[in-house]
């Protein structure tokens, strides 16, 4: 479990940017999956005062809060508004409504974990994030990039009532994915992410390579043949849904 | 660090240390309907009430747990019993270490829609693990529970 001395508030996001350039400091989100690191700190930052919790409409996007839990997500009719019930589709299989409460989608985002079905889902969605620091960058730079200590503010997903499809396989119901898919259709043809590589999820093309490995959940062969059948799966339903 | 918390609608201030879990700080008070299961965020045992949500203590600091309002089992006394009959009947009940988890839940659901479908009960329920009884029990019960309320 994690360890650390001192524990903090902030009270401006300049704040928590300023601690967390130490290494011996480390930032608090949801903590749902930071708790189980086995890391010792000086002091956790904690943001849970900055306001950062709000889904928010703005012109050509909608703006979320780091700190914005799953269960917000889940449940957002502004969400539904533009994505059906896809975010609803994809977020209940995450452990249960008590982890949800509290998991965040910043924390999801930051640690850029392998089996997230968020970032898997936020991929296709051209989602950019606004750091304090660095300041606006794409979802898909950031997954590539090295980690910067920054502080992630927003997540900003363009308005754009995109039809997005999101299939996962997995042993149990609420279990992490052996492999999760999210699929739209440009205007060039399909896209598609692909997490639980068991890597972190990356955007393709209908026709580009992606990359499986193994791990305990599913072999990089099996992992391959259902890359294939959930990518059937997404098609048929995006094609469904274009001829109404 | 000292904090205050309100526990049940009570008051309660400490000195504790900062990485200290809401979980372990329950159970040091004596509020033993909040389980240690299993640490990890994954089975429900632990959960509790926080401005009426249902959250794993287990994954909550108990420093951050101030200025919410939390509720546990012992707190809420009326509806578990209530609840917990119609689980009881249905043989849910077997060792009982989870069954505080599920009241827990159960109690949130009710608050949030008095009338679940099957399909929601069994998602929100779907965070509480139990080795006993295959979920079968409870679902009877809160099935019976829900369709009872609607003819009382």
């Amino acid at each position: 479990m994690i360890r650390f001395e001192n524990y903090i508030r902030v009270k401006t996001v300049k704040e928590a940017y300023e601690r967390n350039q130490s290494f011996q400091n480390v930032v608090g989100g949801g903590m749902m999956w930071l708790h189980l690191s086995e890391g010792e700190y000086d002091t956790l930052i904690d943001l849970c005062d900055l306001g950062l919790d709000q889904i928010e409409e703005e012109e050509t996007y909608l703006k979320i809060g780091a700190m914005t839990t799953l269960s917000q997500l889940e449940n957002s009719e502004r969400i539904k508004e533009y994505f059906g019930s896809t975010f609803e589709d994809c977020l209940k299989h995450i452990v249960g409504v008590q982890f949800r409460n509290s998991a965040t989608i910043g924390g999801s985002i930051v640690a850029r974990l392998g089996f997230s079905d968020i970032i898997t889902l936020l991929l296709p969605l051209e989602t950019q994030l606004r750091f304090y620091s660095q300041g606006q960058i794409s979802l898909q730079d950031y997954l590539s990039g090295k980690n910067q200590r920054d502080i992630l503010e927003y997540i900003l997903i363009p308005k754009k009532k995109k039809t997005i499809r999101f299939e996962s396989i997995r042993r149990t119901y609420t279990d992490t994915a052996v492999l999760n898919v999210c699929g739209t259709k440009e205007e060039d043809g399909y896209r598609f992410a692909v997490g639980a590589r068991p890597g972190v999820a990356i955007l393709v093309k209908e026709d580009e390579e992606v990359l499986f490995g193994d791990n305990q959940r599913g072999s990089k062969e099996y992992r391959k043949h259902v890359y294939e059948i959930l990518k059937k799966r997404i098609k048929e339903s995006l094609e469904e849904e274009t001829c109404g | 660090m000292r904090i205050e918390l309100n526990i049940n609608s009570r008051k309660v201030c400490a000195d504790i240390d900062p990485d200290m879990t809401l979980q372990k700080f329950l159970r040091e008070k004596k509020y033993y309907s909040v389980k240690c299961g299993c640490e990890t965020s994954n089975c429900g045992a632990c959960s509790v009430l926080l401005d009426g949500k249902p959250v794993l203590s287990c994954s909550v600091l108990a420093v951050r747990a101030q200025g919410y309002r939390i509720e546990t089992l012992e707190g809420l006394k009326e509806e578990a019993e209530e609840i917990g009959a119609f689980i009881a009947d249905e043989g849910a009940d077997q060792c009982g270490f989870c069954n505080p988890g599920f009241m827990i839940a159960a109690i949130a659901l009710f608050r949030e829609d008095p009338e679940p479908s099957d399909e929601k009960i069994r998602i929100y329920l779907s965070g509480n693990l139990c080795r006993c009884s295959g979920y079968e029990g409870q679902m009877r019960g809160l099935i019976k529970y829900r369709d009872q309320r609607r003819t009382a």
